[in-house]
């Protein structure tokens, strides 16, 4: 379209570059911050510009924090769920689409209902099956009264038990249990044209073979999007890890950030911490930087 | 024995029924096309030949066995879909392939059976391409490739030419032709376009509402045409189909408030209301007036709407230059052994005895 | 959804679902029974395990003062944040789809925030915001008392908002820059050839056009607001100064982990549900609806 409009392109300009600085403001800080000395990051008025101790704030923030270990917690967290809920989804997904079977739309519901609650608002029972992830069957094997029967029978009483406090399953499990990426790879299945399954039928493909064949390969680009949103969203989980890493050594990244500022009143280390800050965020950053197309993608279709 | 056979066979899905019990033989090593306006349940016929419909009731037999239970990949059958339906992750050579790397042979005779396959269609040199970057008519013909390449005894095409423009169309029907003379195999083709139909058939199946109205050979269906339907449906532009009564004992029909034409026999029906047909292109000049309202110069030959006296509207095919002018009178005459009649109540064709054997040399009614 | 194309096996579709089911069993539907058996009844101090109480343990919640302020800052924090971050994308939004050159760039430029984990987030913010080591500290050598989050509460609750909004803005600038994009180009070239300018055709024709992502984001944002809250209150205020921050998210956890009184806690995770579902609902209901205008 033709149209001059030199000052308003000039606003457009001017807006959208104090905006993305607005935005980047506080992120700068943190920088200039990590590349301060204790004294540096204390003076007043505030540094605007780094100085030369990054590299050695980064170390010390490194050390300090046991980074090493942690950064290893939440990278086997952040994989776990993000190959954990794409398999399940797609398995999930397959089945509700692709099949006609009588529980069908019941599964359906039951799986899609999950978006509704996040696991904030359910932490504290959530928490009490962490620490017994066998307590559902145990409680209904109490209620239904087989526990004493079996007792009665054999003697032996039934306890069940798996504790997954401080496991990496206790961290990944319950992250995985909403449906976000089941109704994505749902609609995705959707749009694929139902002659092509006709097609693998004539060809003679069963099921299975027609996930493998087609839809794996098809919904390749899905299945990046839907990694990119995962890893970002699991590595970033704070409440969750924190209630279920009672010991301090099995805290994920993001927990240990919070454990860098001492409690009370004294003055925290701004320079250390902001460094630890950086390295907490880079992982999810990077993603998202190099992956902008898939991470686009999956956040406008997750949410449709 | 037929190539496929239906006993009965009936497609219901809930309280609705889209295949009402259709007997049906296809002649081996025929042609057929199954031609029928959209919905009539034409593709349900074939997609249940094919397995992907499951059949409510009756039987199917391909080749005297009953199929109905079959898996679509027991049944001998290949398919080209109206879309082709094509993996689009995968190439040319890997979707030909495909149905044999299911069903286990080893990969050198895949690419030997491919590769034979891929120059029987001209197909060669795009083996290495993926299905986006083929035109439309090269998709149909890797369609046609991963239908062949299993060597099926029966071919199934739903609508395989409907997305092809119009010039690609014309040509494709004819490679469609000389695979179906090279396979020898048989060919069933489902279609809504009847120029189609009656170009490619050796043996038509005329469907409407999910029954069958007729079946035969093209010119059998377009020159004794079974039905109102039929012979509304077949033919363009369309047969004029007029209100008309029987008189002088079914020797004569009298078109409503008009000309009383003779008939070439005798019309034996209950009543005497009848519908009496004749195609645009059997209209010759004559004695009938008629109000010419408008002309279609369609270049070779003219298509003339008149009314007559009654204003009962009639279309007809003149020569060019003979066309009269729009707002003019014109002169017609209906060849008695080109009309047909139809019972107006039932849309059956009504037959004529013959009480003499006319000298024509066309077909008789 | 109904399809015509689909497999009849009978066992498989079973053994596809079971895993997703047996975790969300475990993980969801059961811990979320736990809840309402737990906010309906009491721990035995001596053990013998729980004891029915009704709706004792909600009467309670609903006496108490701290907990109505809970759910009172809670709004101003969902609210602020939300039209705070709506609004701000919105702006964006508009000018980066008028910016087609570039607006690539700018795109990254604007979302990456999203990457941003609350903790770090809230870190961050907390260092920017400290008293004594951030941009306000020089302004607080001047006049001592004048920003103080760690003793004024309206000071911590806006920290907490702008920190939240900044969190938001790219998520929500991702939707609009996609709703815009999905306005038939010929909808603004007629306008243009009506002689509508730029900022006219915003006003007229984009702006009313976005209302139904506008509702979809409102929705969002308020659920995440209500619920998403926990790590930036627990790195900035945790709760304080005096409970001015203490989100209802953030009590739960506080009077669950901290204060062992489970029941009250799942009652208010109750409460909280029933919000979430309340606001869901109203998404399916209403907005959804209106998103098929498009």
């Amino acid at each position: 379209m033709v149209e001059r409009r030199p000052l308003l392109d000039i606003f457009t300009h001017l807006l959208l570059l104090l905006s993305a600085l607005a935005l980047l403001l506080p992120v700068w800080l943190a920088f200039v911050a990590a590349t301060q000395d204790l004294a540096g990051v204390s003076r007043i008025p505030i540094n605007w510009l780094p100085g030369p101790h990054l590299w050695e704030n980064l170390q010390e923030a490194w050390t300090r924090g046991g980074f090493a270990t942690r950064f290893t917690t939440s990278l086997i967290v952040a994989v776990g769920v993000t190959l954990g809920k794409i398999v399940l989804a797609m398995l999930a997904a397959f089945a509700i689409v692709f099949f006609q079977w009588r529980a069908r739309m019941l599964v359906f519901w039951a799986i899609f209902l999950t978006l509704m609650l996040p696991l904030e608002v359910r932490i504290v029972p959530t928490y009490a099956v962490a620490a017994n992830a066998l307590r559902p069957f145990q409680a209904i094997l109490d209620a239904t009264g087989l526990t004493a029967l079996v007792q009665m029978l054999t003697g032996i009483e039934i306890s069940l038990e798996w504790r997954m406090l401080n496991t990496p399953a206790g961290l990944i499990l319950p992250l995985i249990a909403t449906a976000t990426g089941t109704f994505l790879y749902r609609q995705f299945f959707l749009t694929i044209p139902e002659e092509l399954v006709e097609a693998a039928k004539m060809d003679g493909a069963g099921p299975l073979r027609f996930l493998r064949d087609v839809l794996v390969p098809l919904s390749r680009t899905t299945m990046a999007a839907l990694a990119t949103i995962l890893f970002v969203y699991a590595w970033n989980q704070y409440l969750w890890p924190l209630l279920v890493t009672t010991e301090p050594e099995r805290a994920t990244v993001m927990v240990q950030l919070s454990r860098m500022v001492p409690r009370g009143d004294a003055l925290p280390q701004w320079n250390i911490v902001m460094a630890g800050v950086l390295l907490a965020m880079l992982p999810p950053l990077a993603i998202v930087v190099l992956m902008q197309r898939w991470f686009v993608r999956g956040l406008v279709q997750t949410e449709k | 024995m037929a190539a496929i056979a239906f006993r009965k066979a009936r497609k219901t899905y809930g309280a609705n029924t889209a295949i009402h019990d259709v007997d049906l033989e296809l002649p081996e090593g025929a042609f057929v096309v199954i031609l029928g306006p959209s919905g009539c349940g034409k593709s349900t016929l074939l997609r249940m030949i094919a397995g992907l419909e499951e059949i409510s009731g009756g039987d199917l037999l391909i080749h005297g066995t009953r199929m109905n239970e079959r898996e679509p990949k027991d049944r001998g059958c290949a398919m080209v879909f109206q879309n082709y339906a094509l993996y689009p992750h995968m190439t040319v050579a890997e979707n030909i392939a495909y149905p044999l790397k299911v069903a286990g042979l080893p990969k050198a005779e895949r690419q030997a059976r491919v590769a034979e396959v891929a120059a029987a269609l001209e197909l060669s040199a795009l083996l290495e391409r993926r299905p986006g970057q083929l035109s439309g008519g090269q998709r149909q013909r890797v369609a046609m490739g991963r239908a062949m390449v299993r060597r099926p005894k029966v071919f199934l095409y739903d609508e395989p030419l409907s997305n092809l423009d119009a010039k690609l169309r014309v040509q494709m029907r004819l490679e469609l032709r000389r695979l179906h003379e090279q396979l020898g195999a048989t060919s069933v083709l489902v279609t809504h376009d009847q120029q189609e139909a009656m170009t490619l058939a050796d043996h038509m199946v005329v469907m409407h509402a999910g029954r069958v109205e007729q079946v035969g050979s093209p010119r059998e269906i377009y020159e004794r045409p079974a039905t109102l339907f039929v012979a509304g449906f077949i033919g363009a532009p369309a047969m004029n189909l007029l209100p008309a009564e029987l008189v002088q004992g079914g020797r004569a029909v009298r078109i409503a408030g008009g000309p009383v034409l003779p008939l070439p026999g005798r019309a034996r029906h209950g009543s005497a209301a009848v519908t009496l047909g004749i195609r645009p292109e059997h209209v010759q000049p004559g004695e009938i007036a008629a109000q010419v309202e408008m002309v279609e110069d369609l270049g070779s030959s003219a298509l003339v709407h008149a009314r007559l006296g009654e204003g009962l509207a009639m279309a007809f095919h003149t020569a060019a230059e003979a066309a009269p002018a729009r707002g003019g009178r014109a002169g017609l005459h209906l060849p008695a052994e080109r009309l047909h009649l139809f019972d107006p109540v039932t849309g059956r064709r009504l037959a004529l005895e013959r009480e003499t054997q006319p000298a024509l040399d066309y077909a008789p009614l | 959804m109904e399809r015509r194309a689909t497999f009849r096996t009978p066992l498989l579709p079973w053994l596809l679902v079971l895993p997703q089911l047996l975790i969300i069993f475990v993980f969801f539907y059961w811990p979320t029974g736990e809840a309402f058996v737990w906010a309906f009844t009491l721990e035995q101090p001596w053990g013998g395990g729980r004891a029915w109480v009704g709706w004792q343990n909600f009467a309670e919640i609903f006496s108490s003062v701290h907990y109505w302020h809970s759910v009172r800052i809670s709004i101003v924090y969902a609210l602020g944040t939300s039209l705070l971050a709506i609004g701000s994308a919105l702006l964006l939004a508009l000018f980066v789809d008028r910016e087609v050159k570039g607006s690539r760039h700018w795109r990254i430029a604007l979302i990456w925030p999203y990457a941003i984990a609350a903790p770090a987030i809230g870190m961050i913010f907390r260092f920017v915001f400290d008293p004594r080591a951030g941009v306000f500290s020089m302004l607080n050598q001047m006049m001592p008392g004048l920003w103080d989050p760690s003793l004024n509460g309206t000071h911590a609750m806006l920290m907490l908002i702008l920190a939240g909004a900044w969190q938001l803005v790219a998520y929500n600038f991702v939707f609009f820059l996609a709703g815009l994009q999905s306005i038939p180009r010929g909808l603004t070239e007629a306008a243009a050839m009506d002689g509508a300018g730029p900022l006219r055709r915003m006003r007229d024709i984009q702006v009313p056009l976005l209302a139904p992502t506008f509702f979809f984001l409102l929705v969002i944002n308020l659920t995440d607001s209500f619920t998403n809250s926990f790590g930036l209150v627990h790195i900035m205020t945790d709760g304080g100064p005096a409970r001015s921050t203490d989100l209802m998210v953030f009590k739960i956890y506080a009077d669950g982990f901290k204060g062992l009184d489970y029941s009250g806690a799942a009652a208010q995770s109750i409460i909280l549900m029933l919000l979430v579902v309340l606001l869901t609902f109203v998404q399916f209901r209403f907005v959804e609806r209106k998103m098929h205008y498009r």
